[in-house]
């Protein structure tokens, strides 16, 4: 079954979210196949570290951004995340793809993605919460729209997978 | 003879307009001391290639504005897949001006990964951008601007730049941090974020 990815850019919109900056992964690739629809806007970029600062760009710019991206992104965005969470502190939620962590994914597959994305998100001091489902977007809302009170730091929110 | 980073951006000053300008880099410890609005983030914490990131976000949040970042050439050398995605994002209203000396001047002048052979304004017209120029001095910059600046976008031009030694650089006043919820505030009409 696809991800739902008109039902969770409504979730976010719903959340007043104006724009989705990140890269397609297994799951949730269809969110990027179609990025004239109603809702926010989604840019797709070409390495998950280039993400976090448009991001910040964005909220510059007075917008309300999210950053999507799968584990194995976030591993490669430390140097943007050190300048985006801790230098310009900029509130930002990542909606990142916990690969491996229900197991069906490549089932049967050893994956190390799943093993360091708890450990490396509490070495960055990124407050993290995990959806109980992918689809969960009503869960999801509700977050995001907790967060627009936050005018400062980033947050992980964790879409197993 | 090439200008230095100063004479450009001293030029740049007089040619801005209400564009949001993003430094980075020697640039962004210049700069500072010609200007220093609430249009203009310097982005200094050492994550080099990401203010052209930040200034493409930028350019999508207010496409009424023009956005200026002026690069480096050893930031563009570390993310030029960041050319693929301002020219896939149809940010028109983008511009980055390379500053092209050739080394990472700001940790002392090693050498650039293909220096003095990478064509950067060849680079960025492949990966779809419909302006793309070389000016050699601040003249030229100024000559161009009008095609530059007004012409589709995104749009780079590189600059030629040779800075003599003991240039002077300081950190600006304002931490990025600020600067940036100044910009913010600014653009949204709040009071204070």
């Amino acid at each position: 079954m696809p991800f739902a990815a008109d039902a969770f850019l409504q979730a976010l919109a719903q959340a007043g979210i104006t724009h989705v900056v990140g890269l397609p992964d297994t799951e949730t690739g269809p969110v990027f196949d179609q990025p004239a629809r109603h809702g926010p806007r989604v840019i797709t970029v070409c390495r998950e570290g280039e993400a976090l600062a448009l991001a910040a760009g964005l909220w510059g710019g007075g917008a309300r951004p999210v950053v999507l991206i799968q584990s194995t992104g976030f591993f490669e965005s430390g140097d943007s995340l050190r300048s985006v969470a801790h230098e310009m502190d900029v509130p930002l939620d990542l909606l990142i793809g916990h690969r491996g962590h229900s197991g069906k994914l490549n089932a049967g597959y050893p994956d190390t993605a799943p093993l360091y994305l708890p450990p490396l998100l509490q070495a960055w001091n990124i407050p993290t919460v995990e959806l109980k489902e992918s689809e969960d977007f009503e869960e999801l809302t509700v977050l995001l729209k907790e967060g627009a009170a936050r005018t400062r730091g980033v947050r992980a929110i964790l879409i197993p997978q | 003879m090439p200008s230095s980073t100063h004479e450009y951006l001293t030029r740049l000053a007089a040619l801005r307009g209400d564009a949001i300008l993003v430094t980075t880099m020697t640039a962004a410890k210049i700069w500072p001391q010609i200007e220093d609005g609430v249009l203009d983030f310097n982005y200094l914490p050492s994550a080099m290639s990401h203010a052209a990131d930040i200034a493409l976000g930028m350019a999508l949040a207010v496409p009424r504005r023009l956005v200026i970042c002026v690069n480096g050439d050893g930031s563009l050398v570390m993310n030029l897949g960041g050319l693929v995605t301002a020219a896939d994002a149809g940010a028109a209203n983008l511009r980055m001006l390379v500053m092209d000396n050739g080394v990472y001047e700001v940790v002392g002048g090693g050498r650039i990964p293909g220096a003095g052979r990478t064509d950067y304004a060849a680079l960025a017209a492949a990966c779809g951008w419909p302006t793309a120029m070389r000016f050699s001095n601040a003249q030229e910059l100024a000559d161009g601007w009008a095609t530059f600046a007004g012409g589709p976008g995104p749009a780079l031009a590189v600059l030629t730049t040779v800075d003599p030694p003991g240039t002077k650089i300081q950190l600006p006043a304002r931490h990025p941090r600020q600067a940036l919820r100044d910009l913010r505030a600014f653009l949204t009409g709040e009071r204070t974020v």
